[in-house]
């Protein structure tokens, strides 16, 4: 059989099924159903190649091609399971959409399980604290000391609930793509879009509540103080407002882009993983060689980082729509702090 | 073979990608030199020198992602 590029969902989705199937029926006809896998998940190809001419199912198999095939690897997980077991061949609108409502159901996962860690670490707080208790309450302080050394002690304890609350959300779904059958939310640009133009209003909301409509106007115009700069505002307000909207583009993309690429170079070697162990057995099982095992903690790294890049990020924005008299003396104080 | 739009995307693509790769490389090794510098002028300070060379990194490497998340976006 020739080899050639298969999507890791196809292949790892029939083998599912073929475990299943086999444990449920004899062994015999696990034999034939992984011939017509193979045959199966060979025809669907990317586009660009023509090794299908071998097999007489190509016609069946590629009659039936999902869309998903020019789409670059990625490690199924749980619903993509679910949906290849009972839904991929049925018509209902439910049943269609059902991988649409990914990004959705993992969110909510995450959120799920921060809430329930935390309200059981935090029920009845003691004074010397359980070990639960403990680390949600070195977390909370940490975050406190890292984002009140930007925003300063007088605005910290206004905008560190959204900042916080941020900061977990992305960390905890950039770090569920480590877990296996489990996708990052993150990596879907409906995810880091959302995030960023929730940031983007909130920090419009909060120029506009602290200075006033006419004085985030006259931000935006750039503060024009004598006679040249009123002529050129104009200008420096449209220079401004672009500035402003491409402020939540490059942290949505920034983010999607990191973890995205993260999750394709894990399916990448999967694949590769996967093709090796087909070359060793001769038939395809559900597991490889795990090639991707050192990419893990590359994630681990760059969820950390992205995490923190987009809360720091949205700090510092607040922290310029702020009236500027008070946010250098605030720096001031956090510096005298720090210095003790 | 046609030299039609998909093969001048095709070509075009990672010669784009390899020029961001290479900008995004010069700017790390600067922006890491320099901290590395700093560290060994002021070695209590490696902390926070650390911390800023890592979100200064994020940035830079941002503009490499784009380049690259372009490619998948398109096809």
């Amino acid at each position: 059989m020739d080899s050639g590029t298969f999507t890791v969902q196809q292949i790892s989705n029939q083998s599912f099924i073929l475990l299943a199937d086999e444990a449920a029926t004899g062994s015999e006809t696990a034999q034939e159903t992984a011939a017509a896998a193979a045959a199966h998940g060979e025809a669907l190809h990317h586009e660009g190649e023509a090794v299908e001419a071998a097999h007489g199912e190509e016609a069946h198999a590629a009659g039936e091609a999902h869309e998903k095939d020019s789409h670059p690897p990625e490690v199924p997980n749980f619903m993509t399971l679910i949906h290849a077991k009972y839904f991929h061949h049925s018509t209902k609108v439910f049943d269609q959409a059902f991988l649409g409502l990914e990004g959705l159901i993992f969110s909510a996962i995450g959120v799920i399980f921060v809430t329930v860690l935390v309200r059981r670490a935090m029920r009845r707080p003691t004074l010397i604290p359980s070990p639960l208790q403990n680390l949600i309450e070195v977390y909370v302080e940490g975050m406190h000391k890292f984002f009140g050394g930007i925003l300063g002690p007088k605005h910290i304890d206004r905008f560190f609930p959204f900042l916080i609350a941020l900061f977990t959300f992305i960390l905890v779904n950039n770090l569920m793509g480590l877990v296996p059958l489990m996708k990052p939310s993150t990596s879907m640009i409906q995810t880091t879009g959302a995030l960023a133009i929730l940031t983007f209003i909130y920090v419009q909301y909060v120029g506009i509540k602290d200075n006033g409509i006419g004085g985030w106007l006259y931000h935006l115009a750039g503060s024009p103080q004598g006679v040249i700069m009123w002529v050129m505002s104009p200008l420096f307000f449209v220079l401004h407002v672009i500035g402003e909207l491409a402020k939540p583009l490059s942290l949505a993309l920034r983010l999607f882009g990191n973890v995205l690429g993260k999750d394709i170079l894990l399916g990448a070697f999967v694949v590769i993983g996967l093709t090796i162990m087909y070359a060793f057995l001769g038939n395809y099982t559900w597991f490889g060689i795990p090639l991707q095992l050192p990419f893990f903690f590359l994630g681990l790294l760059l969820g950390l980082i992205q995490a923190v890049v987009f809360a720091l990020l949205a700090s510092i924005y607040i922290l310029l729509m702020l009236p500027h008299d008070d946010h250098e003396h605030g720096h001031d104080e956090a510096h005298h702090a720090e210095a003790h | 073979m046609a030299f039609d739009a998909t093969t001048a995307v095709s070509i075009a693509y990672p010669i784009g990608l390899g020029i961001a790769a290479l900008g995004s490389g010069m700017g790390l090794g600067k922006a890491v030199a320099s901290a590395m510098e700093a560290m060994g002028r002021q070695p209590e300070a490696s902390g926070k020198i650390q911390t800023g060379m890592i979100i200064g990194c994020a940035f830079i490497e941002a503009l490499t992602i784009y380049a690259l998340i372009s490619v998948f976006l398109v096809k």
